[in-house]
């Protein structure tokens, strides 16, 4: 005790404490400059990244020889022709490839019925000498999500089982899904699996999503997409299982679809890290979902593997063989999926960031939100109020009608506006109302002649940025990517003193706006004007379960309702005070 | 497990009865549904010896191998009705032979998963075989990583130990096997193996010293050791079979002076008399009384009149150096010196193995 | 603010605490978790395994019996004589052992009663020449001698020299060569360890699958049961019979492929191809038998080549001539090998050919058992069996009893962490008070039941032994290594740390508010005084 008292004597008598509130706003702008540097700058630097490795030992890729080659191809290329024929006919395909499935020994099939969503149909070989309990997911979606008709995929994915069936080795079931597209048919089917259908495998440990459109059987390199919703990503050891098996084919890997995917040096880190951090922050959302987010939820680790290209140095049996030895590795496991991270950042097929390293970026914004919230209850002359003043309490009140308020709203917007399905101008027309409304409310002092005391105003955005450093913090782990990137584009929020000018606040508060800003990133990332993002994210919600519309809604805008309240006084009484400051002395 | 497989039929191959092996396995490789051949375990890739074939009898599997009950069948501390044959019945005339594999480090070694076992644990134990007289000579050796740890804390005399790599160092496998997809043989043992296949029966004059020579570090990638300080005997003189074989000692009944053979039919009663006495005195004592009894007495009776006096010249010359007769051979009694591989000895085998166990990169 | 009434009662409390934490704390995880160790006679176990045989002063009466002369003060002579030779010995076994001779016509019994039936009698029989025979149905010593010798006074002498050397051979031996020589039989590796119970397992084997059967049952009924009555003071001996087809043992082996031989087979070969893991694969399934002593017969597969058999004995069966060869396997039992190979049609052994094999085998029991050396003719069955019956008791069982005892405590020592539960303590006080018992048996044979005595040692330190080893192989005395101290200190720091810290930090500042209170009290003192 004596020595805190010492230390806080010291502190005192040097004036330490006094330097430091007053310098508040400065110290919360240079932490978010050092959060933004940090993911930017210094992750992907040289010496902060490591090797990615096998943490569980049973895996062993590529230990066993594949035997998916020529004498498979035939099979494929029949299978490929067949339903090149049917694959257009949506009554017929899945009745034609069920009788096929079932003519493999061993296979069980049946079909999924959805009337919304479509019919999937899936089939499950039993292991012949495991135990039943455990299984493994070949899904090949008939399209896949770019729209394209997954021709190669969905033959290969059936040669493939009836290539398993003959094969005593598995100790899980193998279950092969056709779903009519790669996202909401597939997840329905997930959903379906764990809590209606009669026809199961026991409980899914990994699954793996096959897209490859076109009928050409050559390839010239894979992309690997792994990024799951709502921060959702699988075992680092199943990406590491998927590219030591690519890699050791002899094909290329490309991460989440980037285009320079052979560079190693600096810049692609950096982009490669950003691509990362985009695709999660987006996922389910306005990103084409590419089949493994599906099975976000259930603790699933799943990764879609997508062929590109169709002169290159590997043929259709090399994609089989990439599934099979996968399904090998991780045929080894006798318990799910443990040792490895859930959390990373990948820099490189090879080079990944664990969630220690890349964490304090997005600590060090939280707390730039958590000083500014101190500054605003020390650093003016309102400090000094008691815990139990009005203020306080209708501030915390105005914070319970705010998050109502945004409650109601998201709902609302979600059960009744956003109905209509993919409607463009009518979504445009929906997303337009909703930006006017926040410039309205941005106005609201001019617009209403809403005047607040001053004290009030400094609580309600002590409150507001303590309640957003929260959700933050909460989100953090979660999701890193989502609460990193709102917090970046919220930070204009933080800027709103009572010293600038009206004008500057008002661009402040406009563009740290939830709607406004995310209409405006989002269209600056696709290069096109986004008007269907908000019936997007509210589609992801309702269809694949993606939490991102709440977290804007209720987590963003309930702070920023309540520094767009607090702003309506600022000013007025700041020029008032100063005039009677002059007119004192 | 295939290293603990070839071992045990090495072993048994050169002499050693089951009954004198106690194996303890994991055994869940051989029926496990992922191998791609069920019920063969294979130490090469070229399966050409399936060592789970015939006659491998498992005493400890499954969740009975645990470091309790291994250290209860060293010490011998079991309830009373624990079965004979899995407990370690040795006496101070026993040589044991321990061999131990699996994931191991500095000081332990990994039984299951689950549970590690130290090297002190390990010299407690055999500490306390020496004080219960139950063992008179032990080779321990040792496949693991790190595995010269685990005998370094031994205090005991007359034990002999070898491992395959020395602190901070891991030890390696040799080859692995496509079709299976696992590594099928470490590399110590490889060798071991290669050289005791040398050994082509059990009269072989080989030494324990030929088989550490065998081990150089181009061959099994790690720096073997061994630890002799405790062992009284020197290395070269120790013959593998020894420990690794079990050579039954037959001592044919030639005659002697006395005559002591198998005769069949009445005719010599001289010498015939011999044998017949501690059962004829045991009949007699007993009181049965039956014709052939009576065909007996007659013998002895006669016996005692006549023959009398030969016998006692026989006993008067014979008082002084009566034990001193060392009867039919100085040879006999060498070889029952030399090779101590006689019935007397019983030789042991503890393997623990934890499933696939082996991967060509260092296992640690 | 300085109430002195909430001063009080917050010292008191802290205080409480303290108190509770010291007084009624430490002694309770003292007490909870510490291992149970029971006490043990360490001491005197350790005193007792250095000189293990102090408190035997074994004696064994001898009565003299005259039939022409009476000697009444021979005795003392002879007494006299054993004594001298006894202390004569250096370096021996470190018993203390003596015979103690009477003449037999005291208390006016006769030597025909049975009194003496049991018991070590000199007869002294009047004949021109001096010798001594020890005839081999009884324990009687039977020594001749003649006037010269009466005159030379050479009769004690030779009544010691024979008594010393013939009727107690064994004891004798054991004394010259000291027990740490070698056990009583002199280096020989064939006998097996003393066990009370011994199992006799008496097999035919055949290669091939001819029927065989034959009449052991009577065999045995006849001749092996009496002796099994006859050893049971020493042993008691367990049967069972059976016939084994399709094994030879290997002798097959003796061939190579063609049915040649690659060269003349001889014993050595034997030795390294005979494979008797069979028959010692059964012996787990004896589970009140320590040890298990086997008889083979075996009918190889092929005819085994004449070498082998050049000191054989033929047999003649139906007008067929064939030799058997016996061999003795140390520490296992007795080997029989025929030369020839079952005919085809059934076989029946007869008594004939059994029983010189049981008679052979009953002679190597003995020698298995370790009742009589290798070489050595059994003469004398029933001294030796005597002998060895307090050899055993003193040797075997004893010794091994208080060297295991001993272990036990080093044990105990060497292993702090180890647990003695209190049925160990329990066993080794039992232990300790049957050996005395046993050591009283021994040195007091002079009872009514004489015989007995022996016999009675003999099973009492068998049960010694039996407790002994008991409380050695407890199974709650494991000790392992899974906790070593730093576990300790992780496991009771975070939960004993915090709490302590603020118990004693309370109790400090407590303290110390007597000080500052006062201070305070002063100062407002001196304000008030002030103002």
């Amino acid at each position: 005790m004596s020595l805190l008292e010492k230390l806080h004597r010291r502190a005192a008598n040097s004036g330490l404490i006094t330097k430091a509130i007053t310098s508040l706003p400065k110290l919360s702008k240079l932490f978010t400059i050092v959060g933004i540097l940090w993911l930017c700058v210094y992750l992907p630097a040289e010496g902060n990244f490591r090797n990615t490795y096998f943490s569980e030992n049973a895996l062993m890729p590529n230990q066993a020889y594949s035997y998916f080659r020529e004498t498979e191809w035939n099979i494929v290329r029949g299978y490929r022709s067949e339903i090149t024929k049917i694959i257009n006919d949506t009554d017929i395909r899945n009745t034609v490839v069920s009788d096929w499935l079932n003519d493999i020994v061993g296979v069980k099939t049946a079909i999924h019925h959805n009337s919304r969503y479509g019919d999937t149909l899936y089939g499950i070989l039993n292991a012949q000498r495991g135990d039943g309990t455990e299984a493994m997911v070949l899904a090949a979606p008939w399209q896949n999500s770019e729209g394209d008709l997954n021709t190669s995929g969905v033959s290969v994915a059936i040669a493939l089982l009836r290539f398993f069936s003959r094969w005593p080795v598995w100790s899980k079931n193998i279950i092969l899904v056709l779903s009519d597209n790669s996202n909401v048919a597939l997840r329905n089917w997930v959903e379906a699996y764990h809590t209606s259908l009669d026809l199961t495998g026991g409980s899914i440990e990994a699954s793996i999503v096959l897209d490859y459109p076109g009928t050409s059987d050559y390839i010239d390199f894979i992309e690997l997409y792994y990024t799951g919703l709502n921060g959702d990503l699988p075992n680092l050891d199943l990406v590491n299982v998927a590219v030591s098996v690519i890699e050791h084919e002899g094909l290329k890997v490309s991460l989440n679809g980037i285009k320079n995917f052979q560079a190693r040096d600096f810049q692609a880190r950096l982009e490669t890290l950003l691509l990362g951090v985009e695709k999660m922050a987006l996922a389910g959302v306005g990103e084409p979902i590419m089949g493994h987010e599906c099975f976000s939820g259930w603790r699933i680790q799943s990764v879609t593997v997508k062929a590109k290209g169709d002169k290159g140095p590997a043929d259709v049996t090399t994609f089989g063989r990439i599934v099979e030895a996968s399904f090998r590795s991780v045929n080894n496991l006798l318990e799910k999926f443990h040792q490895s991270f859930f959390f990373y950042i990948l820099l490189a097929p090879k080079w990944f960031i664990s969630i220690a390293s890349y964490l304090p970026a997005a600590i060090f914004i939280s707390i730039s939100y958590a000083l500014a919230s101190l500054n605003a209850i020390v650093n003016n002359e309102f400090s000094s109020l008691p815990m139990s003043s009005t203020h306080n309490i209708q501030a915390l009140l105005l914070l319970g009608c705010c998050l109502i308020f945004t409650f109601v709203l998201s709902r609302g917007f979600s059960l009744v506006i956003c109905n209509r399905g993919n409607e463009h101008t009518y979504n445009a027309l929906m997303t337009s109302v909703l930006l006017g409304s926040q410039l309205f409310l941005s106005n609201l002092k001019s617009l209403t002649k809403l005047i607040i005391k001053p004290e009030l105003g400094y609580r309600l955005k002590c409150f507001a940025y303590l309640f957003f450093s929260v959700v933050l913090t909460s989100l953090l782990v979660l999701n890193f990517s989502l609460s990193y990137v709102i917090s970046i584009l919220a930070f204009p929020m933080t800027l709103l003193v009572s010293s600038n000018s009206i004008l500057k606040n008002k661009v402040f508060l406009i563009i740290s706006n939830p709607f406004i800003s995310t209409f405006i990133a989002t269209s600056l990332i696709k290069n096109t004007l986004q008007w269907n993002i908000f019936c997007q994210l509210v589609e992801a919600w309702k269809d694949l379960g993606c939490f991102t519309w709440f977290v804007i809604c209720i987590g963003w805008y309930t702070p920023w309702l309540m520094v767009a309240l607090s702003d309506c006084n600022e000013t007025l009484n700041k020029i008032e005070h100063k005039s009677n400051i002059n007119k004192q002395e | 497990m295939a290293n603990v497989l070839s071992m045990y039929r090495t072993v048994k191959r050169l002499g050693i009865p089951d009954s004198q092996i106690i194996l303890m396995l994991s055994d869940d490789v051989s029926c496990n549904s992922r191998n791609l051949f069920p019920g063969a375990v294979f130490n090469n890739k070229d399966h050409m010896l399936d060592l789970y074939g015939e006659s491998v009898e498992v005493d400890y599997r499954g969740y009975e191998v645990t470091v309790e009950n291994f250290i209860r069948l060293l010490t011998d501390r079991w309830d009373e009705d624990h079965p004979k044959s899995k407990r370690l019945l040795t006496n101070e005339n026993s040589n044991i032979f321990i061999y131990m594999t699996g994931h191991g480090g500095a000081d332990f070694l990994k039984f299951q998963d689950a549970e590690e076992i130290a090297s002190l644990d390990i010299a407690n134990a055999f500490h306390q075989m020496y004080e219960k007289k139950r063992y008179n000579e032990i080779f321990f050796m040792i496949d693991t990583c790190q595995a010269n740890t685990m005998y370094s804390k031994f205090y005991s005399p007359n034990i002999l130990a070898c491992g395959s790599s020395e602190f901070e160092e891991s030890s390696y496998s040799h080859h692995s096997d496509v079709e299976l997809g696992v590594a099928v043989i470490d590399r110590f043992t490889y060798y071991s193996l290669e050289f005791l296949e040398n050994i082509k029966d059990k009269t072989s004059n080989l030494t324990m010293k030929d088989l550490f020579d065998y081990l150089t570090f181009d061959k099994v990638h790690s720096h073997t050791g061994v630890r002799t300080d405790l062992f009284k005997r020197n290395v070269s003189d120790v013959l593998i079979t020894d420990f690794f074989g079990n050579v039954q000692e037959i001592i044919p009944d030639l005659s002697d002076s006395d005559g002591n053979n198998i005769k069949h039919g009445i005719n010599d009663e001289e010498d015939y008399y011999i044998e017949k006495t501690v059962l004829d005195l045991a009949i007699e004592a007993s009181g049965n009384s039956s014709d052939v009894l009576e065909e007996n007495k007659t013998n002895t009776l006669v016996l005692k009149e006549n023959d009398i006096n030969k016998y006692l010249h026989n006993t008067i010359k014979s008082g002084h150096d009566a034990a001193n007769s060392k009867g039919e051979g100085p040879i006999t009694w060498w070889k029952t010196l030399a090779s101590t591989t006689n019935g007397v000895i019983f030789t042991t085998l503890c393997f623990i193995l934890y499933k696939f166990v082996i991967v060509t990169e260092p296992k640690n | 603010m300085c109430n002195r009434y909430q001063k009080l009662s917050r010292r008191l409390v802290c205080i409480t605490l303290i108190l509770l934490y010291c007084f009624i704390g430490i002694p309770l995880w003292y007490k909870l978790t510490t291992v149970y160790r029971a006490q043990l006679p360490t001491q005197y176990i350790k005193s007792l395994h250095e000189n293990k045989h102090q408190d035997i002063h074994m004696v064994i009466p001898v009565y003299l019996n005259f039939s022409t002369y009476k000697f009444p003060d021979l005795d003392k002579a002879v007494q006299a004589q054993t004594d001298s030779v006894i202390s004569n010995i250096e370096n021996g076994w470190d018993v203390n052992w003596s015979l103690q001779l009477q003449n037999v016509n005291q208390n006016n019994l006769n030597y025909t009663t049975d009194f003496y039936k049991d018991k070590y009698v000199v007869q002294l029989i009047l004949d021109d020449f001096v010798g001594c025979s020890v005839p081999y149905d009884g324990k009687d010593t039977i020594v001749f001698y003649n006037e010269e010798s009466i005159l030379s006074n050479d009769l004690p002498f030779f009544i010691a020299q024979s008594l010393m050397e013939h009727t107690f051979k064994l004891e004798y031996n054991l004394l010259r060569k000291g027990a740490q020589n070698g056990n009583k039989n002199g280096d020989s590796n064939i006998a097996i360890e003393y066990s009370p119970q011994v199992h006799i397992s008496l097999s035919v084997l055949t290669g091939k699958g001819y029927p065989v059967s034959w009449e052991i049952e009577d065999i045995l009924n006849e001749y092996f049961t009496p002796f099994r009555k006859f050893i049971s003071p020493v042993v008691n001996l367990t049967v069972d019979t059976e016939i084994i087809y399709y094994n030879d043992l290997n002798l097959n082996k003796l061939h190579n492929s063609i049915g040649n031989f690659t060269h003349d087979p001889i014993i050595e070969d034997l030795s390294a191809i005979i494979d008797l893991s069979e028959l010692t694969g059964k012996n787990n399934y004896y589970a009140n038998e320590k040890s298990v002593l086997n008889l083979a017969i075996v009918f190889p597969e092929h005819d085994l080549p004449h070498s082998l058999f050049k000191n054989g004995s033929p047999v003649t069966h139906e007008n067929d001539t064939f030799a058997v060869s016996s061999f003795l396997v140390p520490q296992w039992g007795s080997l029989i090998i025929n030369e020839h190979a079952l005919p085809s049609n059934p076989v029946k052994l007869s008594k004939a050919y059994l029983k010189p094999i049981i008679y052979k085998f009953s002679n190597e029991i003995f020698q298995l058992l370790g009742l009589s050396d290798f070489k050595e003719s059994l003469s004398t069955p029933m001294l030796t069996i005597d002998s060895f019956k307090r050899i055993t008791t003193i040797y075997s069982n004893l010794d091994k009893s208080v060297d295991t005892l001993r272990s036990l405590v080093d044990m105990t020592e060497e292993l702090p962490q180890m647990a003695i539960p209190k049925q160990v303590a329990d066993d080794v006080m039992e232990a300790l008070d049957l050996r005395l018992e046993i050591v009283g048996f021994l040195n007091n044979p002079n009872d009514e039941t004489d015989e007995l005595i022996w016999d009675i040692a003999l099973r009492k330190s068998n049960e010694l032994v039996d407790i002994c080893e008991h409380a050695f192989f407890h199974k709650d005395m494991m000790q392992q290594n899974f906790v070593p101290q730093e576990h300790k200190i992780a496991v009771y720091l975070p939960l004993l740390g915090p709490i302590s810290v603020v118990c004693f930090g309370g109790l400090i500042k407590s303290l110390k508010e007597k000080s500052l209170c006062d201070g305070n009290e002063a100062d407002s003192e001196e304000t008030k005084k002030e103002k």
